[in-house]
């Protein structure tokens, strides 16, 4: 491995860790997460040599252990607490409240919904790279990807209000 | 290929959104979006959320790279990880061969300084188990493994401590040769004198135990020294602390 493939996988960190937050809805289990992934990146790093954009790759291995270990785990310890993501505090020039609603309203909707979204909408992939990501055919891509955008719309108007003031 | 003007679907909205429409087709979806101003509140919405959220997350871009995620940390403490046993397979080849091989230096990374004596130190003490090396190549060993290092190495005396000593050997290790002298006291216990130059760095370091056998490393004028036991003893520190004295006044 040469010093090119060192920074391309050194640069695309922040990417993956954030993903990995996605994936995981938790700060520590992420970076847990990242770690792993990392390590086995640097085995393969032959897969990838002259690859210019590393993320595809690096969300492929962070998905699928995701998939094989970290989504059990994260059951048993599940709903201990959807912290508050730090990031949000120096989110600068958007209108303060647009930019709280539409996060909190990410945070309140399905992992796949998640995925799709950040893959897509954040990261700016490709239909077909996000299903090779996730495993899936690319017309699942887009029908999930239309259901996050509706349900994630739904949640920033407060479409559903309604239901929040029957539980009183 | 498909046609530019065949009807706008629901794929064709998430594209507009996500600006991976070709020209035509987009200029297609446009004139749908111009007649269907319902759809086009909705898109212009989901767009500016995907704005917002993306405006949002790249945030967590800017955070700082915590040292656990340093790429060169990683390799080196893989490559430590990796290069125990195929340290112990050149050493073990070494002492079965007699002195016959050439030094296998390799070209890959491997702990510097104290860290790797220690490493090499315990392989030699365990490949050294059983070995029937007599005590009658000592004195060839300390002449030959003198000019080999490039000085004298003379194995101290430990018989006060009840150790005799029993053999020795010239092994290779990833950092060159080295010289290993093999004691024994009454009970059967076994102690392995591990010795080589050092290259550049702990030249001279403090003694400290070693972290997986019973056993003390230190540094000497340029020699790295490592004293290891079979079994926990609690005279070993003091055993390590004369054989250091002893080898530097026979420096």
């Amino acid at each position: 491995m040469n010093d090119g493939d060192d920074s391309r996988l050194q640069n695309a960190i922040p990417a993956l860790r954030r993903y990995a937050r996605v994936l995981t809805r938790d700060p520590h289990q992420a970076d847990d997460l990242v770690q792993d992934c990392l390590e086995r990146a640097l085995t393969r790093m032959h897969q990838v040599r002259c690859r210019p954009d590393l993320r595809p790759w690096l969300f492929t291995i962070a998905h699928n252990l995701n998939v094989s270990h970290w989504r059990r785990l994260r059951r048993l310890v599940s709903f201990m607490e959807t912290t508050d993501p730090e990031p949000m505090q120096e989110a600068g020039q958007i209108p303060h409240l647009e930019w709280k609603e539409v996060a909190g309203a990410f945070e309140r909707l399905s992992d796949d919904h998640r995925q799709v979204l950040i893959l897509v909408g954040v990261e700016g992939l490709e239909y077909a790279t996000v299903a090779d990501i996730l495993g899936v055919p690319v017309g699942t891509v887009m029908s999930r990807l239309s259901r996050a955008r509706t349900a994630l719309h739904r949640l920033v108007e407060h479409e559903e209000l309604p239901m929040l003031r029957r539980v009183k | 290929m498909t046609r530019p003007d065949r009807p706008v679907t629901e794929d064709d909205l998430q594209a507009w959104v996500d600006d991976l429409l070709s020209p035509e087709r987009r200029r297609t979806v446009e004139t749908w979006l111009d007649t269907n101003p319902d759809t086009r509140t909705r898109v212009t919405a989901w767009r500016a959320e995907r704005d917002l959220l993306r405006a949002t997350m790249d945030a967590e871009l800017r955070q700082p790279v915590p040292a656990r995620f340093n790429i060169t940390r990683l390799k080196r403490r893989r490559a430590r990880r990796f290069s125990m046993p195929q340290m112990a397979a050149s050493v073990v080849l070494a002492l079965s061969l007699g002195l016959s091989g050439g030094w296998m230096l390799r070209d890959r990374e491997v702990p510097l300084g104290l860290a790797s004596v220690e490493q090499e130190a315990t392989i030699v003490h365990d490949a050294g188990k059983g070995s029937t090396i007599s005590s009658g190549n000592v004195a060839q060993l300390a002449a030959w493994g003198g000019r080999t290092l490039g000085r004298p190495v003379r194995p101290p005396d430990l018989s006060a401590a009840g150790y005799q000593l029993t053999g020795g050997q010239l092994v290779t290790t990833d950092h060159g040769p080295a010289c290993v002298f093999f004691y024994k006291e009454g009970n059967g216990n076994r102690i392995t004198l591990f010795v080589r130059p050092m290259y550049g760095h702990d030249m001279t370091a403090p003694m400290r135990p070693m972290r997986h056998m019973p056993g003390y490393i230190w540094a000497q004028d340029g020699l790295g020294i490592s004293m290891v036991a079979d079994t926990p003893d609690s005279d070993l520190h003091r055993l390590a602390n004369h054989a250091r004295d002893m080898m530097g006044e026979a420096g």
